[in-house]
């Protein structure tokens, strides 16, 4: 996880793109109970 | 007895008939003149004066002359013509040819050489600008450009012997010859016209009447229809005369060996050194613009003569003594003068008649003089009174009574009694009683008036007495009460009711009870008031002991420099210093008055304001207060005024010297002079008599220098003008400024495409850096994918296939397996891959992680449809530690089958990778923002 976070830093600063890894964060059902975990990676194009 | 019965048979005479000097000026080589025997005048169109003389050539400006001489380039020192022609250049005549001077140099023109020894006596231009020579032997010469044309006249060389030449209007030269007069007309055709005279000159008058001077036979005069002849038989001066000119009021002044003649309506006057000249040997004579005759003598220099105003009387005269102390017009209009020291006289028909202490004077030195209304003649002398009742003279003295020997003034009352102002104050002789009173009154008593026979002013050292006859008391003014001194010289009262009172130490105005002081312009000898007359035309006259000034008082109150005319010795006085109340004026308005040298009569009434402007140039221009050839700084040299075009200088060569003169010959002291440098004076500057001015640190810009000159500070010349540019200094130049700018663009740029090199070098050092690091990370990523355990485990479950002889999964896994480990090792070779292999490597994992898990989760792969994974670079081997996140920690601890779901959308030009799993498991989130950068880091719970 480390690792990708440093590569995902990495990347923004040498391709000058945002890039953001968002979670692992929890999901929450209709009942809001915790349903499961969430990690989303987003790169610029 | 019999001197005094002549002198009143001869008071009735006029004294016109007495020698009396006229203002004449003259100027010899201790004024600058080269030489003193003059042989030319004549006058250029900027109004100097060339002279000709035997010993050079004299340009003149009316107080300084410039010599020029065969070191400047003149053919010959010995001058006996000068010519101004029509575009103003000088012809000078001289011994073989003549010099040009086209004001900055001369260019000589030599006759051929047998004419070499004659001498040009007079030139000429006709109609056709061409140049005539009168030679004294070698006949008439013309000039074509410079080429000389030779005539020889007929009838012997009587008549090659040629003074003058005259030009008329209709083209004919009139020549004076030692024969006569002859005339060429434009065809060279000869006529004599007046033949068996030896001419000296002749001129067309504007009645085409001839007048001609002779050698012998004086002047003829040739009329129409008679012939005039002027000779010493009818006053003439000299039947030989050597030249003449008409002047602009009609007069003709013939000059000749023993003095001058003026002919004008028919008489002739004549003036010889008793009459001032101070040389009667005449040569030449010429009129210039303004008037003013110039006579140029035969040893005794040039001779300016302005006008008639002024003329002196002195010792050398008649009257014996050059301090007159008291004039006085008696009853038979005769005039009687009183001297210091050499007693009275009056003028008579036979002579100045003198009266001394031997004719019973009490003292020859005679301060005053009134006469009677019983017409006795009384004076004040340095030892009393003396009085002539036409038989005997009968003084009063301190044994009479009189309260001290010295008598400056006397006055006659209504009551016949005589007020007597000694030097120890005032005394009233009584004439019924024949007695003399002593009053208390001041001491010094300069001047007595007698005002309505009410009050009588007594003007003192000890201030201004006013006496009031009927109350016989006084009161005395001084200082205190407004005066500018209490020395008090004379008063004089206007027909205004307005009292004018002298001072040692300035004007006084009495009005209404109060003083105003009027300070006279000069020095303060012009402050100091010697006599005081007012005449008919309402001006004052005012004697100081700097000359004479006329003021003009009709309804006016105050008094400015302007309003003040002074009279000097170039106007004609014999001195500036003018005696304690010697002035009178008699009754054909001569104003009469003494000086320390001499008697002055004065006509008032003439029109003698300033007849023409003086003549104002530019003569040079100096740079740091030395002439410097100007030139190579300008555009060439103007033509007429001789000063350098379009001068454009440095900024350091801004300090300029302008010199200048006015040329006013009638009175070359009046000449003032106002300048004004535009764009650096606002104004004019005040007015001086200074020919220079100096400007320094000059600023640059463009500059235009103008004078202007006046005579009487009212009516001044059309301002002269030159102009000139001082060039700015390189640093306020444009090309200055744009080469600065230029400058400091470049340095920014320079500064700033460093700044980016460095920048540049730091980030390229940087990303250098980063992608070592990325390298490593990758290596790491590579490792983290192919970790020992990943590797043993997926080993494992091959083995667990093979053991099971499933060897279909046992395949599939390995192929599977295979696939993966290429694809990582395919990814750790490059930074980015294609969505499709990263989207296919995760596959491969999650289907051996599946296999290997059997029943543990189920897993799906969703891509956008808009989205193409094989465009579409993203950094490799990302997604797989995320998952094996979700598979190791999410979903292998639950007892139940878990979902791993991996979103691809793309949104907003960004691509969003979700990993979902239905895991249980709590986590803190913290939130760190840093530059562009957003991450979420997660921390395990436990």
């Amino acid at each position: 996880m480390e690792l990708t976070k440093s590569r995902i830093k990495l990347i923004s600063k040498i391709s000058n793109k945002d890039c953001a890894i968002k979670g692992p964060c929890q999901i929450y059902n209709e009942k809001h109970k915790i349903s499961g975990t969430e990690v989303s990676i987003i790169l610029t194009l | 007895m019999i001197k005094f019965f002549m002198l009143l048979c001869t008071l009735i005479f006029s004294i016109s008939v007495f020698s009396q000097q006229y203002n004449f000026i003259s100027y010899s080589i201790e004024d600058g003149l080269a030489q003193s025997q003059i042989r030319a005048i004549c006058q250029d169109d900027e109004g100097y004066i060339w002279i000709g003389t035997l010993g050079g050539l004299s340009k003149f400006d009316g107080i300084n002359f410039q010599n020029f001489s065969t070191n400047d380039g003149l053919l010959n020192n010995q001058i006996n013509a000068i010519f101004k022609d029509k575009n103003g250049n000088i012809w000078i005549g001289a011994q073989g040819g003549v010099s040009f001077y086209d004001g900055v140099s001369f260019k000589n023109f030599q006759f051929k050489e047998e004419l070499g020894q004659y001498v040009v006596r007079s030139i000429a231009e006709d109609q056709l600008g061409r140049i005539w020579l009168a030679t004294d032997g070698g006949g008439l010469i013309y000039m074509n450009d410079t080429r000389f044309n030779y005539v020889v006249l007929p009838n012997g060389p009587r008549n090659n012997y040629i003074r003058n030449i005259f030009v008329d209007d209709r083209d004919n030269k009139w020549l004076a010859t030692r024969s006569g007069v002859s005339v060429i007309d434009s065809k060279l055709n000869i006529i004599d016209t007046i033949t068996g005279v030896n001419a000296t000159q002749v001129f067309l008058d504007k009645d085409n009447s001839v007048w001609c001077s002779t050698f012998g036979d004086g002047v003829i005069h040739l009329l129409k229809n008679e012939c005039v002849k002027l000779s010493v038989s009818n006053g003439l001066i000299s039947n030989h005369v050597r030249a003449f000119t008409k002047r602009k009021d009609g007069s003709i002044w013939f000059v000749s060996k023993n003095g001058v003649s003026k002919y004008k309506d028919g008489g002739i006057k004549n003036f010889t050194t008793k009459d001032g000249l101070k040389d009667h040997n005449i040569k030449a004579v010429m009129e210039d613009d303004e008037g003013n005759l110039f006579l140029g003598s035969d040893g005794g220099g040039i001779i300016k003569f302005t006008n008639e105003d002024f003329m002196s009387y002195t010792e050398d005269d008649v009257i014996g003594s050059n301090v007159v102390m008291s004039i006085l017009e008696d009853f038979n209009n005769n005039i009687w003068v009183s001297t210091y020291g050499q007693g009275a006289g009056v003028f008579t028909s036979k002579g100045f008649v003198l009266l001394t202490t031997e004719d019973g004077l009490g003292n020859n030195t005679v301060w005053c003089s009134i006469q009677s209304k019983d017409s006795t003649l009384w004076v004040g002398t340095d030892n009393g009174i003396s009085v002539f009742d036409g038989s005997r003279f009968k003084t009063y003295a301190r044994k009479d009574g009189l309260n001290a020997k010295k008598v400056y003034a006397l006055q006659e009352d209504s009551a016949n009694n005589i007020w007597i102002g000694t030097k120890e104050g005032v005394s009233l002789l009584n004439k019924t009683t024949d007695s003399i009173y002593n009053l208390g009154i001041g001491r010094n008593i300069r001047d007595i008036f007698i005002e309505d026979e009410k009050y009588i002013w007594f003007c003192s050292s000890d201030g201004l007495f006013k006496y009031d006859v009927k109350t016989k008391k006084h009161i005395v003014f001084t200082e205190e009460d407004g005066l500018p001194s209490r020395s008090i010289m004379t008063i004089v009262k206007g027909e205004d009711g307005i009292f004018w009172v002298a001072t040692i130490n300035g004007l006084a105005r009495f009005s209404k009870g109060d003083f105003s002081t009027i300070t006279i312009p000069g020095n303060y000898a012009a402050n100091n008031i010697n006599f005081l007359e007012l005449d008919e035309f309402y001006n004052l006259w005012i004697g100081t002991n700097y000359g004479l000034f006329q003021l003009n008082i009709l309804e006016k109150e105050s008094f400015v420099e302007t309003d003040f005319i002074r009279y000097s010795n170039l106007d004609g006085l014999k001195s500036l210093e003018c005696n304690q109340n010697a002035a009178f004026i008699d009754s054909e308005n001569n104003l009469w008055f003494g000086t320390s040298y001499g008697l002055m009569r004065h006509q008032l009434g003439l029109d003698n304001a300033t007849a023409s402007l003086p003549k104002v140039q530019i003569t040079d221009i100096r740079l740091f207060f030395e002439k410097q050839d100007l030139s190579k700084y300008a555009k060439g040299i103007n033509d007429t005024t001789r000063l350098p075009q379009n001068l454009t200088l440095k900024y350091n060569k801004n300090h300029l010297t302008f010199d200048f003169v006015g040329i006013y010959h009638a009175s070359p002291d009046k000449v003032k002079y106002r300048f004004k440098l535009d764009g650096f004076d606002e104004d004019w500057q005040p007015v001086t008599a200074s020919t220079f001015v100096t400007y320094s640190n000059i600023p640059y810009g463009d500059f235009i220098f103008q004078l202007s000159a006046t005579t009487d500070l009212k009516k001044w010349t059309v301002p002269v003008q030159f102009s000139f540019v001082i060039r700015p200094p390189f640093w306020f130049t444009w090309w200055f400024y744009l080469l600065c700018f230029v400058s400091v663009t470049g340095v920014i740029w320079l500064g700033i495409k460093r700044r980016n090199k460095i920048e540049d070098n730091k980030r390229s050092t940087q990303l250098i850096i980063d992608k070592s690091k990325m390298m490593k990370l990758e290596q790491q990523a590579l490792n983290s994918s192919m970790n020992r355990h990943f590797i043993f485990n997926a080993l494992n479950s091959i083995q667990y296939y093979i053991n099971r002889q499933d060897r279909i999964s046992a395949n599939k896994y390995l192929s599977s397996f295979a696939k993966l480990v290429r694809k990582n090792l395919d990814s750790s070779l490059v930074n980015e891959i294609f969505l499709d292999d990263e989207i296919e490597r995760i596959g491969l994992y999650l289907k051996l992680e599946e296999m290997r898990f059997q029943d543990k989760f189920d897993y799906q792969i969703n891509v956008d449809k808009s989205i193409e994974p094989h465009t579409i670079k993203i950094p490799s081997m990302l997604l797989q530690p995320f998952i094996e996140n979700s598979i190791w920690h999410g979903i292998l601890p639950r007892d139940k089958k878990g979902n791993i779901i991996i979103d691809v959308t793309k949104k907003d030009g960004k691509l969003i990778i979700k990993i979902k799993d239905d895991a249980l498991v709590l986590i803190k989130v913290l939130k760190i923002r840093k530059g562009k950068i957003n991450i979420m880091i997660l921390k395990e719970w436990n």
